[in-house]
């Protein structure tokens, strides 16, 4: 095939990938995309994103075409009443509100700035290296997680992952389909009429069943690769977007890789190996500069004052 | 040509998504919509909008919407994202006409599926306590406090349509 001739089938490609993730109005799916084209990698690899745009835009599609905000946010909320069955959170009043202003902050600069009841966040008393995000934009890092920060962009950068994760609605895609049996895409779908005693029974099944699902995911079991490589992605563009430097996620990192311990039931257990993602991110951040503007002195006294206790 | 595929797709990508017109009146999708006076995350918030309630578009910038309220004819800004369908939500009434002209209030008692009752059996089936997570999500900073956190280190949020 002639350069002329394959540029040509590129662009049809790429046109074609684009207006399906339009027609499906996937704001998070255009952010990957977005992502990859502020990155700079969208022309060497058009080909690569339009594949992986049209595949998962299916993916997110159904899962809104079943499950309306709030219901995400439910099945949110028993995810987070599960982790803190396990956990204790951490109370420190004035630690908690820094994070839920810079987690909240970052939030508005993501493809999904709302949710159905906003981006919360909590410390867990815990030394464990482990965070979590539920569905609903419920948000869990422990404090052996936030020492591993030493800045205000490198707790940025661990908060911006745990965001992209409801961004890119990864929990809800932890579901087993054999949850969302036809008669609760009945009930879920249809307002008219009472739902029969069967339905109920069977809603509640689902309902306990999409939670544990995600939970065990969050807890026990971790995403892929590929999705954490997406929640890398997503977590870069967001940190660029504010200002921050994203070469903080790789400091961040490698200070991970240094506290991990083998055999841990945390990040050791659920996430792929900080040398992995420290690669990824390196390839993402190839041509990307960084004229940052952010005022460190500033952020490092605030976030002395708020975590320097912790 | 690679030239102009990279210019194509970019505009391509950066054009507006949302499906929506001047003129529709989708229905406000998270638990409080925030009316806010100009196209911008940091703007002042005037008023909140309940889950379910129906707003008309009056005009659109960038990813701001400028709404006006079904129930109280407040009008303001909203983020093109903390809108939806009707359909989506499947806010219908209970004879299955669509909500539009019908209370905020009892869009919301309509929808159904996995909601606060199937919650209520859930935690009496499993003994989970749900006082922590009702408490975690009063955690909410005020736009200002946000608006102030970017401010004081010089960062910058992209403010949709005011460019």
């Amino acid at each position: 095939m002639s350069a002329t001739h394959r540029n040509a089938v590129l662009l049809i490609v790429a046109v074609v990938g684009i207006v399906v993730l339009s027609l499906t109005g996937c704001e998070a799916l255009a952010g990957v995309t977005g992502e990859l084209a502020a990155l700079g990698i969208i022309d060497e690899d058009i080909h690569k994103v339009a594949e992986v745009g049209a595949a998962g835009a299916e993916v997110v599609s159904s899962i809104n075409e079943t499950f309306t905000p709030e219901q995400q946010y439910y099945v949110g909320r028993g995810v987070a009443a599960i982790i803190l069955a396990q956990y204790e959170p951490y109370r420190d009043e004035q630690a908690t509100a820094y994070l839920n202003t810079l987690g909240q902050a970052l939030a508005l600069a993501s493809a999904q700035p709302f949710l159905y009841k906003g981006y919360r966040f909590m410390i867990l008393d815990s030394d464990e290296i482990n965070a979590f995000a539920t569905p609903g934009g419920h948000i869990f890092l422990s404090r052996g997680m936030i020492r591993l920060a030493e800045g205000e962009d490198e707790l940025a950068a661990i908060v911006a992952h745990e965001i992209s994760h409801v961004v890119l609605q990864h929990g809800m895609k932890s579901i087993k389909s054999s949850r969302i049996t036809s008669s609760v895409v009945d009930a879920l779908a249809t307002t008219a009429g009472a739902l029969t005693d069967n339905q109920i029974v069977e809603l509640a099944a689902s309902f306990s069943g999409s939670v544990d699902d995600v939970a065990q995911t969050l807890v026990t079991s971790g995403y892929s690769r590929a999705t954490e490589r997406d929640a890398d992605a997503e977590a870069v563009k967001i940190l660029l977007s504010v200002g921050y430097d994203p070469q903080s996620l790789i400091r961040v990192l490698e200070r991970m890789k240094h506290e991990l311990k083998p055999g841990g039931v945390d990040f050791a257990k659920t996430h792929p190996d900080p040398d992995v993602r420290i690669r990824w991110i390196e390839d993402m951040l190839q041509d990307v500069n960084v004229a940052s503007g952010v005022s460190s002195t500033v952020t490092q006294a605030r976030f002395d004052a708020a975590l320097g206790g912790l | 040509m690679r030239k102009l595929i990279a210019v194509l797709t970019v505009f391509l990508v950066l054009s507006p998504i949302f499906a929506f017109d001047v003129g529709d009146e989708p229905a406000v999708s998270v638990r409080e919509g925030e009316l806010r006076s100009a196209p911008g995350f940091l703007a002042r918030v005037t008023i909140r909008v309940d889950y379910g309630e129906s707003v008309k578009i009056l005009e659109i910038r960038g990813d701001w919407l400028r709404v006006r309220t079904a129930d109280s004819g407040d009008e303001g800004w909203l983020h093109s994202t903390v809108v939806a369908g009707k359909e989506e939500l499947r806010l219908e009434r209970a004879d299955g006409t669509t909500a539009s002209g019908v209370t905020s209030r009892e869009i919301a008692l309509a929808g159904r599926g996995f909601n606060e009752q199937v919650e209520a059996q859930y935690k009496n089936d499993k003994g989970l306590d749900f006082t922590l997570v009702d408490e975690m999500e009063e955690y909410g900073r005020p736009v200002e406090e946000l608006a102030a956190f970017f401010a004081d280190a010089g960062m910058t949020v992209e403010d949709g349509g005011t460019e």
